[in-house]
């Protein structure tokens, strides 16, 4: 119910900082801990198999090439983190704390990306993934439908760039259907500390199975003011009007539910949560 | 984070008092609303079906029986929020609003109940059902609240306690670490808890440094007070020991093996479903 700990998972690549840096700037907001969590295989599995017998040189500089990407790997993972950490003055910590400021700290795991997701994810309040675009798209995507389906924890997709802040603004993408009432209650601690959230309904109001209205007084007795405003006749994808709407108006965080079940979220939200997924222009909060 | 909104759904029945009370209780350390759910069929829909057609004034008849059997459960209602808001100093109130103590307010709707209440569990923060043991559909909704909406339920227990004491009984599964978080208001709350690890021969073994170091994160400091093999021990015992600890409050996953498996087996989520000695909170 309440965000203390977000898991970031690092590999070492370019867009780490991007992730630790939106990570930091929404635990800002929420003060919570940032757990970041460097991932790598473990290097045995370097070795090939092969019905030929491997010659004792070829393996070890097989493992020599596989220790010296994983130092690389790894220290450009801490460099992110510490550059990160130190912009938004978070303190180091060995074991997760509450406090003020954001406490924050690094770990290494070795094992399958996806296996140590699995693990780490359920205890967890949110995931951070980096953006999807790029080559190592696929790398991303399915380890974040499975936190985010799965193991059922609601994760934040960061965009190309982090913005100064996430969640100051939120905009709600409403279909009144499960997943938009699951992503609702699973940001609650950020709608609640947020200065403006709005809804945007992507459905005409008579035709929603949750109307807007017991939304918005369910977030009222958590003490939190929504507007809305309604996306009618759209020309473009929903998940495409949903970006341009939040992007037009400065909002900071879009908040949705991601791979819902009803036919209609089947049709319409299931594609719009793959457009999402990939054309992500800012922070983006999908719960399941 | 705290709760703000407790569904209750009621049916009219003595449980009803019970199932409020502990309601309010979790509610207090928030003076969070309380909603009190009377979901029943429309009268004029449930009509009995006897093979042959009925007359008009056996229609109307059966309907006006029906109409007059939900208004006397909803007076019923009604009676019960009324004495349970002056033992429990709330707050009656005709709409959902907050204020400086608990607030109850009542809704009647139509339509069938595990539906009705389980599209109304979508936007609550927790929903309090009632003893199951003399109630199927009870247990039907609780069942369903649980596995079909994903949303976290606490079960009533009479007579109801204060939430002082909360044991969590953990296996390293998914399901167990969302019941964890889904008390997290309670936890935060709660004066002590308490952390029984059970674990079994073909599942993870006990790793408690996690769920200690997660609930940590939250400001829980949590104490480890048992471990054990599942398998070595009756499968009620959780509830047991959780009595033996003087728990007010068990916090458990529910139904984390094939819902086949608990059935066959006969599981712990059944057992405590149909005996619970002690409030339980479940999340899938």
């Amino acid at each position: 119910m309440s965000i203390a700990k977000i898991l970031v998972p690092l590999t070492g690549g370019q867009k780490d900082r991007v992730s630790l840096d939106t990570a930091f700037a929404l635990a800002k907001r929420l003060n919570a801990f940032v757990d970041a969590m460097f991932v790598y295989p473990d290097i045995r599995e370097a070795i090939p198999t092969s019905d030929m017998p491997i010659s004792s040189e070829i393996m070890q500089s097989l493992i020599d090439a596989a220790e010296a990407a994983k130092k690389k790997a790894s220290s450009a993972a801490r460099e992110s983190f510490s550059m990160a950490a130190a912009l938004c003055d978070a303190r180091i910590v060995s074991q997760p704390e509450r406090g003020d400021p954001v406490t924050t700290t690094y770990r290494e795991e070795t094992g399958h990306f996806r296996d140590v997701l699995d693990r780490e994810a359920i205890l967890s309040d949110l995931v951070v993934f980096p953006t999807m675009t790029g080559t190592d798209s696929e790398n991303v995507r399915q380890p974040l439908i499975d936190v985010l389906t799965r193991q059922g924890r609601p994760v934040l997709l960061c965009a190309e760039r982090a913005p100064k802040t996430v969640g100051s603004a939120v905009l709600i993408g409403w279909d009144g259907g499960a997943a938009a009432a699951q992503a609702l209650c699973a940001s609650l601690p950020i709608l609640e500390k947020a200065d403006a959230v709005q809804f945007a309904c992507v459905r005409p109001s008579d035709t929603l199975e949750r109307p807007l209205n017991d939304a918005k007084e369910y977030l009222s007795l958590h003490g939190i003011k929504a507007c809305e405003t309604l996306i009618e006749a759209p020309k473009l994808p929903i998940a495409q009007e949903l970006l341009e709407t939040a992007a037009a108006s400065e909002y900071d965080l879009l908040v949705c539910g991601g791979y819902g079940h009803s036919r209609m979220l089947e049709t319409v939200f299931g594609g719009t949560t793959d457009y999402l997924l990939s054309h992500a222009t800012m922070p983006i909060f999908l719960a399941h | 984070m705290s709760f703000a909104k407790i569904l209750v759904p009621v049916d009219g029945s003595d449980r009803d008092a019970c199932t409020l009370t502990t309601a309010v209780r979790a509610a207090k350390p928030f003076n969070a609303h309380v909603v009190a759910l009377f979901a029943h069929p429309d009268p004029a829909e449930a009509l009995p079906i006897i093979g042959v057609p009925l007359t008009a004034e056996a229609m109307g008849a059966v309907i006006d029986g029906n109409t007059r059997v939900f208004r006397d459960k909803a007076k019923r209602i009604h009676d019960t929020i009324a004495r349970v808001v002056v033992t429990e100093e709330a707050h009656p109130t005709a709409a959902p609003r907050r204020d400086e103590t608990v607030t109850i307010s009542f809704r009647e709707a139509i339509g069938y109940p595990p539906e009705v209440i389980g599209e109304a569990a979508m936007l609550a923060d927790l929903t309090v059902c009632g003893p199951t043991k003399e109630s199927p559909q009870a247990l039907e909704t609780a069942i369903d609240l649980v596995l079909t909406h994903h949303r976290p339920i606490l079960l009533a227990s009479c007579p109801p306690p204060a939430f002082r004491k909360v044991v969590i009984g953990w296996n390293n599964g998914r399901a167990a670490a969302h019941a964890v978080s889904a008390a997290m208001p309670l936890l935060e709350k709660a004066d002590i808890v308490e952390l029984i690890c059970i674990e079994e021969a073909a599942g993870p073994s006990c790793d408690t440094d996690r769920v200690l170091s997660y609930l940590k994160a939250h400001g829980v400091s949590a104490s480890e007070i048992h471990q054990g093999m599942w398998d070595a021990v009756p499968h009620n015992t959780l509830s047991n020991l959780a009595l033996d600890h003087n728990a007010d409050l068990l916090v458990i996953g529910a139904f984390d093996h094939s819902r086949i498996r608990e059935t066959v087996f006969g599981g712990v989520t059944n057992e405590i479903l149909a005996r619970r000695p002690l409030p339980v909170l479940l999340a899938h």
